[in-house]
């Protein structure tokens, strides 16, 4: 435990240093004491006077609301990914795998297609949380066998089947669309651009009632990788907390999907490489996951925002970093061991 | 009279049309070795998803200390029935030392660190097991036989007043068999446990066993006390092959050799 508390140390600490570093990096470059400046005098309300404020308000206004919700996006879908990857006995699932993000586009491309706008800037990210929730519930559906039980093969088995007709639904979206295909296409790739404090403020509250959720069924998510008997003989109701942690999982990725976009592999890739360092048990996989998850997101944002000649989607990026990298990962292991 | 621990009242089950128990009855008492012998698909499985809990059966009940097993909460049943499964897969590498000690979970409470008691009992069995010497691996880098044997050390572990065990001894060399089924057999003499297992190897039921349950086609043909219940008429009626029963002094139990004069017999003819 001493060790793992070590290493969740060092994580928190290069995930400050990147924010920190991210903060200053940018079409304007603000040097890293001025950020901490900055911040400081935003939290402490003393005034400095040699602060420009200009670069007051890049940094509050414009890249630190971005920056938070990248590092927090990547955060819920890592811990979502380690839930998905723990209740479906299968280190491949993810956000992905059951088809929730699908149902997230699916809703977002019908708002999009439509041009819903009742809710003003929340409509696309209402359809799309509501369309995943939908989503999770006829997986569910289509999976639950006469007996009432839920098994994990089925499970990922309707989610792959729901997927592809929900992308067959977003293709159509697009081919009505038309002219106005740019517009679901650029959703879609997701993006930060547009990230404000309140969409941090409904990510953070979300991720953090979940987390709490998660966290607190480590041992039943432990037990269930034993498989559902044994862990019924253990005083775990597996269908139960199958279902309760699938929904809030659902909820989570919906969120971040709603504000974000579909941002692939980081669910997958996150816990994979987590469990390699920290081992399986959830206690210790679930903390180091949030803040390993946030880096990775926060730098691969950090990454499209400032480095890139262009800005690159943040979708494209992560898929075409972790993509070939997961295939090495997977490969070493095929051969490995 | 001591109290049954665990009473299967008139319990039917099926798989969608096909029916794999009939209304079957029977009662376990605490202190008692009880061993489930039947061919292939006669429900023996079947029979312990339901003393477990994890099937409901169509018609009849099952009651855990008197108590419906429904209305018992499934926090409780972790203190009351542990399960070794007949085959397991490990998606992600827990270590042996993990695994063994989940057995503990019951009684820890949650993100509370295992008390120095726990981690003896854990040594203990680990030792017992014979598993001390590889606590370190990980679970998905053992063989067949060594997993097992860790299930059924964190089964151990988890020290219920019932165990269900599933063939537990299936991918075992001799040796350890021998061993685990005795670490099994201490605790029923000792402690008053009860333990319910499927055999597929007779002689090992034979020499183990208190009482013996005989299941064919979903029905019990007949169940009881070892040295009553078995004869040469009834291993033929239900495993369809010849055999020849004997009492083996130095053992003090049945012992069974499967012969096959008929179909040597025949093959001359």
């Amino acid at each position: 435990m001493k060790k793992f508390y070590v290493q969740l140390i060092f994580a928190c600490i290069l995930l400050l240093f990147t924010i920190f570093t991210s903060l200053s990096l940018g079409f304007v470059k603000i040097p890293i004491f001025e950020v901490i400046k900055i911040l400081l005098s935003k939290i402490s309300g003393i005034k400095y006077h040699d602060i420009s404020r200009i670069h007051y308000s890049i940094v509050w206004d414009v890249r630190l609301p971005r920056i938070i919700c990248a590092a927090l996006v990547g955060a819920s879908l890592s811990i979502c990914g380690v839930v998905f990857q723990g209740i479906l006995l299968n280190p491949l699932a993810d956000p992905y795998t059951l088809g929730i993000s699908a149902g997230a586009a699916f809703g977002a491309s019908v708002a999009l297609l439509f041009g819903f706008n009742f809710l003003g800037i929340y409509s696309v990210p209402f359809f799309a949380f509501v369309f995943g929730l939908i989503t999770l519930f006829v997986v569910i559906y289509l999976s639950s066998t006469s007996s009432g039980g839920i098994s994990s093969n089925n499970l990922i088995l309707s989610g792959v089947i729901v997927s592809a007709i929900l992308s067959a639904g977003i293709s159509f979206c697009k081919y009505l669309a038309q002219e106005r295909v740019s517009v679901i296409v650029f959703w879609l790739l997701g993006s930060f651009a547009s990230s404000t404090w309140t969409s941090a403020l409904l990510i953070m509250v979300s991720l953090i009632i979940s987390f709490g959720v998660f966290i607190f069924y480590y041992r039943e998510l432990n037990l269930l990788s034993l498989g559902g008997k044994t862990a019924l003989s253990m005083g775990v109701d597996p269908n139960r907390v199958r279902i309760l942690l699938l929904v809030f999982a659902s909820l989570l990725t919906g969120v971040c999907v709603s504000f974000s976009g579909i941002i692939g592999f980081v669910g997958l890739l996150v816990p994979h490489m987590m469990r390699s360092i920290v081992g399986p048990n959830h206690l210790k996989l679930l903390p180091i996951s949030l803040i390993c998850g946030a880096i990775m997101l926060t730098m691969a944002d950090t990454l499209t925002r400032a480095i890139l000649p262009t800005e690159v989607p943040i979708g494209v990026l992560t898929a075409l970093i972790g993509g070939p990298f997961f295939c090495y990962i997977f490969r070493k292991k095929q051969v490995g061991f | 009279m001591v109290s049954e621990i665990l009473k299967v009242d008139h319990v039917s089950f099926s798989y969608q049309d096909l029916p794999v128990l009939k209304d079957i009855c029977f009662k376990f008492y605490p202190g008692r070795f009880y061993g489930i012998l039947g061919p292939n698909g006669s429900g023996k499985s079947t029979l312990l998803d339901i003393l477990l809990g994890f099937k409901t059966p169509e018609k009849g009940n099952v009651f855990l200390f008197k108590k419906h097993i429904k209305q018992i909460k499934k926090s409780e049943i972790g203190k009351k029935i542990s399960y070794v499964p007949q085959s397991f897969t490990f998606n992600f590498p827990f270590s042996v030392d993990e695994i063994v000690t989940m057995g503990r979970y019951p009684y820890i409470k949650r993100f509370s660190l295992p008390t120095r008691r726990d981690l003896e009992i854990v040594e203990q069995i680990q030792r017992e097991i014979d598993i001390f010497k590889f606590k370190h691996r990980l679970i998905t880098e053992l063989s067949g036989g060594e997993r097992q044997r860790v299930m059924i050390a964190r089964a151990l572990a988890q020290d219920t007043p019932i165990f269900l065990l599933d063939e537990p001894t299936s991918n075992l060399d001799v040796k350890h068999s021998l061993r685990i089924l005795e670490s099994f057999k201490k605790r029923v003499i000792n402690n008053n446990r009860t333990v319910i297992c499927v055999f597929h190897n007779i002689n090992e039921a034979l020499f183990f066993c208190d009482e013996l349950i005989f299941l064919k086609n979903g029905e019990i043909i007949v169940g009881g006390p070892t040295v009553e219940v078995i004869s040469e008429d009834i291993l033929e009626q239900i495993f369809e092959v010849e055999v020849m029963l004997r009492f083996e002094e130095k053992l003090n139990c049945y012992q069974v050799i499967f012969t096959n004069r008929r179909y040597k017999y025949e093959k001359k003819k």
